[in-house]
């Protein structure tokens, strides 16, 4: 039996029946992509991120414009400016002192013959705008592994979910819906804070990059600006305890006037890192596997 | 169309997608809200190409987007394309009836056409979290929003855009003559 000529239109219906058929495959078949979607992130890395970190320091720059100097009333504005920069730059010293601090209490909880921290760029990040990963210029090649911590200075960023052999991808701790413990601890503390006993909250992650538990206990003594700790079984134990953000808000729950509605934001603008650091068992790092995504 | 620019402009255009889509990021409540560089380009695709190399085209930019993306964890083949291939069709059925070189054209064929992509990617996606299990904190509604927040952020850097693509679009080397839209006593030849 002769079969009909392959005209376009036939080819554009068979795609898309193929291209149906892909898209509804389980998840444990949807290994075809990211070889290819890797070979893309790194052959449009030289372009992206030169322009990632341009692009960045550009909307520092207009969020924080300077003020002409033309005019008096402007100049003295600048020199207020300058006055709250130098503020600013004081308050900076101390909190560096904090994380510091913070990071010498983590290498030693760590063990320094333990675990190696690589670090890696951010080349780019998912072109879906309701996607929370991003891009790594780091892959097997250089130790890394799924399931991996990312961190960025003393806090905890995200995981390692996917990994070819020069890039890799992160998925953010603030993916909407995700379920993450951790303890509030008081920022001042810098002793062992785990004296404090406190239990940990199931913290839920919302749609503008914040975790929020309505559930806390009313009479813990819970401050803005204290440290959330993760304390996970979830997440590996080199990261436990580690900083994931600080309260920004606390507030007596309506419905229950027992409990306290805690949000914590991350230290930092998580979609905005450019680098980060991957914690990696030591004998990953030195021996480097060639192996691509499991 | 020369497909070696059509490439070329397709990798800057992917590149300005994964860098400049968080610089330009506008947050919102339902989450963050980005321009879709590559929706632009095929906008210029669908409105001076023919149709069959639109239709290839805008394929080839859903596959890109397809394989760029990670949906929860997994990487698909399959929700931008279709969504893309759908996009293209209504383009094509559209194309004939709008002013080709005017900068509102791009914010409606961006709008619309862009429409139909995301209504077709979500209803993908939101097909796989009927057939499996949904993801945490998955919600086809705020899919919906934010991609249409999105959209509607193209469509401004597609209108402020336009001119400049205008201009760039014979480097692309479209013909003109073969894809003009019907004159009044001439029947429009077929495409």
């Amino acid at each position: 039996m002769a079969l009909a000529p392959l005209t376009f239109r036939r080819a554009t219906a068979i795609a898309v029946v193929v291209l149906l058929v892909l898209a509804l495959l389980p998840a444990g078949w949807c290994v075809y992509a990211r070889p290819v979607g890797a070979i893309l992130d790194d052959a449009v890395s030289p372009v992206v991120y030169p322009l990632r970190v341009m692009g960045l320091h550009l909307r520092q720059t207009v969020s924080s414009p300077e003020s002409s100097e033309a005019d008096m009333a402007l100049i003295d504005a600048r020199l207020r400016e300058q006055d709250n920069i130098i503020a600013n730059q004081i308050g900076r010293i101390q909190e560096l002192e904090d994380e510091l601090h913070e990071l010498r209490g983590q290498k030693q909880r760590l063990g320094g013959d333990s675990y190696n921290l690589a670090r890696a760029n951010v080349i780019g990040q998912s072109t879906d705008p309701v996607s929370t990963t991003l891009k790594l210029d780091k892959g097997s090649r250089d130790g890394l592994a799924v399931g991996q911590p990312v961190l960025y200075r003393a806090s905890v960023v995200g995981r390692i979910i996917d990994v070819q052999s020069r890039v890799s991808t992160f998925e953010l701790i603030t993916r909407p819906g995700r379920v993450i413990s951790a303890v509030i601890t008081p920022r001042d503390v810098k002793g062992d804070w785990s004296a404090l006993d406190r239990a940990p909250c199931q913290f839920r992650a919302t749609r503008r990059e914040r975790l929020v538990y309505d559930e806390a206990d009313g009479s813990l003594p819970i401050h803005v600006k204290d440290f959330a700790r993760l304390q996970d079984k979830d997440w590996p134990a080199s990261v436990q305890h580690w900083i994931i953000g600080e309260v920004i808000d606390v507030k007596t729950s309506v419905d229950a006037p027992l409990r306290q509605r805690v949000v914590i934001e991350p230290l930092v603008r998580l979609r905005h890192l450019s680098a980060v650091s991957i914690v990696m068992p030591k004998q990953e790092a030195d021996e480097p596997h060639a192996g691509g995504t499991p | 169309m020369n497909w070696w620019v059509f490439g070329v402009f397709s990798y800057l255009f992917l590149a300005f997608q994964s860098s400049l889509g968080t610089v330009l990021a506008l947050p919102t409540n339902f989450g963050n809200v980005e321009p879709r560089f590559l929706l632009i380009l095929a906008v210029l695709v669908a409105l001076h190409a023919p149709a069959r190399t639109t239709t290839i085209a805008w394929f080839i930019l859903g596959l890109l987007l397809d394989l760029t993306t990670v949906h929860d964890e997994l990487s698909l083949v399959g929700p931008y394309t279709l969504g893309y291939l759908g996009a293209a069709y209504v383009a094509l059925q559209l194309r004939g009836s709008v002013l080709r070189r005017h900068p509102l054209t791009y914010v409606f064929l961006i709008l619309i056409c862009g429409g139909a992509a995301h209504l077709i990617i979500t209803g993908v996606l939101t097909a796989r979290v009927v057939v499996y299990a949904p993801p945490d904190g998955w919600s086809a509604v705020n899919q919906l929003v934010i991609r249409a927040l999105s959209l509607v952020y193209t469509a401004v850097i597609g209108f402020i855009m336009a001119v400049p693509m205008l201009k760039i679009s014979p480097l692309l080397g479209f013909q003109p003559a073969k894809v003009r839209g019907p004159r009044v006593g001439v029947s429009s030849p077929r495409r």
